[in-house]
């Protein structure tokens, strides 16, 4: 009978291979792997605007401020986009994580990456991130109402995310007062004059002509 | 040349080898688990808030749920007041960034996908 050579420096390689591994398959499960049932939200948006789709794993190449942009994101902002891998966005293609917009005056820079399933994953520097696969007529625009020190003290709300292409201005209402949000190769950003001010919804006008009135939550 | 070898290692050194290998082995994965910790998980339940009660400090905070649904997440503080506070529709809901002591909260506030959702702090 032959006896198992003993090779420590190949017992030590293939430990950590098989360590590694199994974390990499850890990190890639989806968090959640169903297909949700589609209705419709309770934040219906209003208007005369028809969202143009875009077919399945095309999102992220169809976003002209991403595939535009040839500034490569900081590691540390590819990084963070690689955390959001699994929930059924598939894997973060880190490598390509650009910068979407850079920060001036007091507008932050946007960073985003795609996945190997064609969504768009981004991150607001100071503010949220996450993933979505496509825009539809009751998600025209992928915003986030957000709060640093919480709401009602300190820094005001913002309101920030990512537009179509066609999407020419964007509105933000807050009482019976319409302020213009920053719109900068799709991605656009807003803050509120003041901490008690609460921003209700975004008049989202498009190239055509045409607009939406998409509203949005108060934060609880 | 093999059997010199065996010799050589005496029990020492292969108990030294076998937890190098066991760690080797067991520390990645561990590290990619030990990144998020789930507070609550569930199937639909639209306005339900979930807490969790530890105070603590916290890496982040995020919930795992079906694209086009709102959610809303934020650090409770010990005045009851709310920190890092985020709402929208993206997958996940996240505010990546730390706090020193607070509790973790996510709120559901309109998913009936259907699809299980998870509501998750990092340390």
């Amino acid at each position: 009978m032959r006896r198992i050579s003993f090779r420590p420096r190949i017992l030590v390689v293939a430990s950590a291979a098989v360590g590694g591994g199994l974390a990499a398959i850890i990190l890639s499960l989806p968090a959640t792997a169903q297909e949700p049932r589609r209705s419709a939200a309770i934040l219906q948006p209003s208007g005369t605007h028809t969202v143009t789709l875009t077919p399945p794993g095309e999102f992220a190449s169809s976003i002209a401020g991403f595939t535009r942009s040839t500034t490569v994101a900081p590691q540390a902002a590819a990084s963070e986009l690689g955390t959001l891998a699994g929930g059924g966005n598939g894997l973060v293609i880190q490598s390509d994580a650009r910068t979407l917009s850079v920060a001036r005056d007091q507008r932050p820079a946007f960073y985003a990456a795609p996945t190997d399933k064609g969504a768009l994953c981004y991150w607001i520097a100071g503010g949220p991130d996450g993933c979505f696969d496509g825009f539809t007529q009751a998600f025209p625009v992928s915003w986030n109402v957000y709060d640093p020190d919480g709401t009602g003290r300190g820094t005001p709300t913002t309101v920030a995310g990512i537009a179509p292409n066609d999407v020419t201005t964007i509105g933000v209402r807050i009482g019976t007062e319409t302020y213009a949000a920053s719109l900068i190769d799709n991605t656009f950003f807003f803050r509120a004059p003041g901490a008690k001010d609460t921003p209700t919804s975004l008049d989202v006008a498009y190239s055509d002509g045409t607009s939406l009135v998409v509203p949005l939550p108060t934060l609880p | 040349m093999i059997r010199n070898v065996v010799k050589l290692a005496t029990r020492r050194t292969r108990l030294l080898l076998a937890t190098v290998c066991v760690f080797l082995t067991l520390a990645p994965p561990s590290v990619a688990l030990a990144a998020s910790y789930t507070y609550a998980s569930g199937i639909n339940g639209q306005g339900g808030t979930y807490r969790y009660y530890y105070w603590n400090s916290y890496l982040y905070n995020q919930v795992w749920h079906a694209q086009y649904y709102h959610w809303y997440v934020a650090y409770v503080l010990s005045d009851g007041s709310k920190a890092g506070e985020v709402s929208n529709w993206n997958n996940p809901t996240k505010w990546p960034y730390s706090i020193g002591y607070a509790q973790p909260e996510c709120t559901n506030l309109d998913d009936y996908s259907g699809v299980r959702w998870t509501c998750q702090y990092g340390r």
